[in-house]
């Protein structure tokens, strides 16, 4: 059988495609339903994200204006509470940016690929460097608070006595730490790069063999 | 809006049909990328202004979303009851011969390289070069050296049934 019987006997006459029944009304509530579904997933992911930094930062900030707190303490507070903030602001302004970098799929092929890639490609940059947007900010102000209160508690309390617990406090906060950093960079190894490379792959195999069209 | 979904998937359903069975390898699958792809044509709407074919830009559509579409992230959906079946399983039923056909050369598209699949499926259906340019974001040249590495790289899946490559 020649291509051209294949295409003209067979494909193009396949009966399962003119015995398709949808029923459409059926289809546009179920399109309208992931439609919703969709836009409140992304509203609640950021609205989350905002949230626990503004909580956070108030949770400090409330803290740093009671009046048994020195100064340090206070001043301390007063950072932990704008790293948060710093923290919300940067989730809130890079969602807004790539929103309006993300990919079109009424775009020709290569350029959806493309935009697809670049979106991953800053999520990778995003999780690798999580330690210096995410983690070091609130992490300068919390080292800073727990010194704070240490001096304090020296003043007054034993070494013995404060010691243990000013470790195990420390001891906590890196491991949560850790275990943030640690988490971010599994996702980057098990999820994203195996995505990147998946679609610069597939970005080689549209545009090799001849040069890519200008659109 | 509505009516023009309507009217876009009416007219265009077995086109989408084939994309989700080309690219998708169980039911499961099939179904997800369905849906994901009647989700993309719905936001599209908004955007087509009547410059392009209403198939070329139905395709493009298809098409990028399932190139694109990651497997990963399509549990997001909740599974309802299905409203289509793209199951192989169905079809055979009708006992004709050219069915087995079909599906052998489903089978043997989904074994192609994604891009290669897009150019083979987009042949089948009879566009030319320059549409499956345009969608692609290609130029025509480079269509026709993809078709024909992917012709005959189908042509060695399918094992003999084509002569002519």
């Amino acid at each position: 059988m020649t291509f051209n019987e294949l295409q003209k006997n067979y494909w193009q006459k396949d009966t399962a495609v003119s015995k398709l029944t949808i029923d459409s009304d059926m289809l546009i509530r179920e399109v309208k339903r992931n439609k919703d579904a969709f836009e409140s997933s992304v509203f609640w992911r950021d609205f989350r994200e905002v949230a626990v930094g503004l909580i956070m930062a108030g949770v400090f900030l409330r803290g740093a204006f009671k009046p048994e707190n020195n100064i340090w303490i206070a001043g301390s507070l007063v950072v932990t509470a704008i790293s948060m903030l710093y923290v919300a602001a940067f989730f809130v302004i890079d969602r807004h940016l790539q929103r309006k970098k993300e990919a079109r799929h009424t775009d020709p092929l290569l350029a959806c690929v493309e935009s697809s890639l670049m979106q991953v490609n800053h999520q990778i940059w995003l999780l690798k460097n999580v330690l210096w947007w995410y983690l070091l900010p609130p992490g300068v102000g919390i080292a800073l608070v727990f010194i704070a209160v240490d001096v304090d508690l020296f003043k007054v309390l034993p070494a013995k006595l404060v010691l243990p617990g000013c470790l195990s406090g420390t001891l906590f906060v890196v491991l949560i730490f850790v275990g943030v950093y640690w988490l971010n960079q599994y996702v980057v190894r098990k999820g994203l790069m195996p995505r990147r490379e998946e679609l610069e792959s597939l970005m080689k195999s549209i545009a090799n063999g001849g040069d890519v069209r200008q659109s | 809006m509505e009516t023009i979904f309507k009217q876009w998937f009416g007219e265009h359903k077995g086109l989408l049909y084939r994309v989700v069975r080309a690219y998708g390898n169980t039911a499961a699958d099939q179904d997800d990328l369905f849906q994901e792809i009647c989700l993309q044509l719905w936001l599209s709407i908004p955007r087509f202004e009547g410059k392009a074919k209403v198939s070329t830009w139905i395709y493009r559509v298809a098409l990028n979303t399932a190139l694109v579409w990651n497997r990963g992230e399509k549990n997001r959906r909740k599974h309802r009851d299905r409203f289509i079946t793209f199951a192989p399983q169905q079809q055979r039923n009708d006992s004709q011969p050219s069915q087995e056909i079909i599906e052998r050369l489903y089978e043997a598209v989904r074994k192609l390289p994604k891009v290669d699949t897009s150019v083979v499926l987009m042949h089948l259906d009879g566009l030319g070069y320059d549409e499956m340019a345009q969608i692609l974001g290609i130029s025509e040249s480079n269509v026709g050296v993809k078709l024909n590495r992917a012709k005959k790289q189908l042509a060695q899946l399918l094992g003999g049934l084509i002569d002519d490559v």
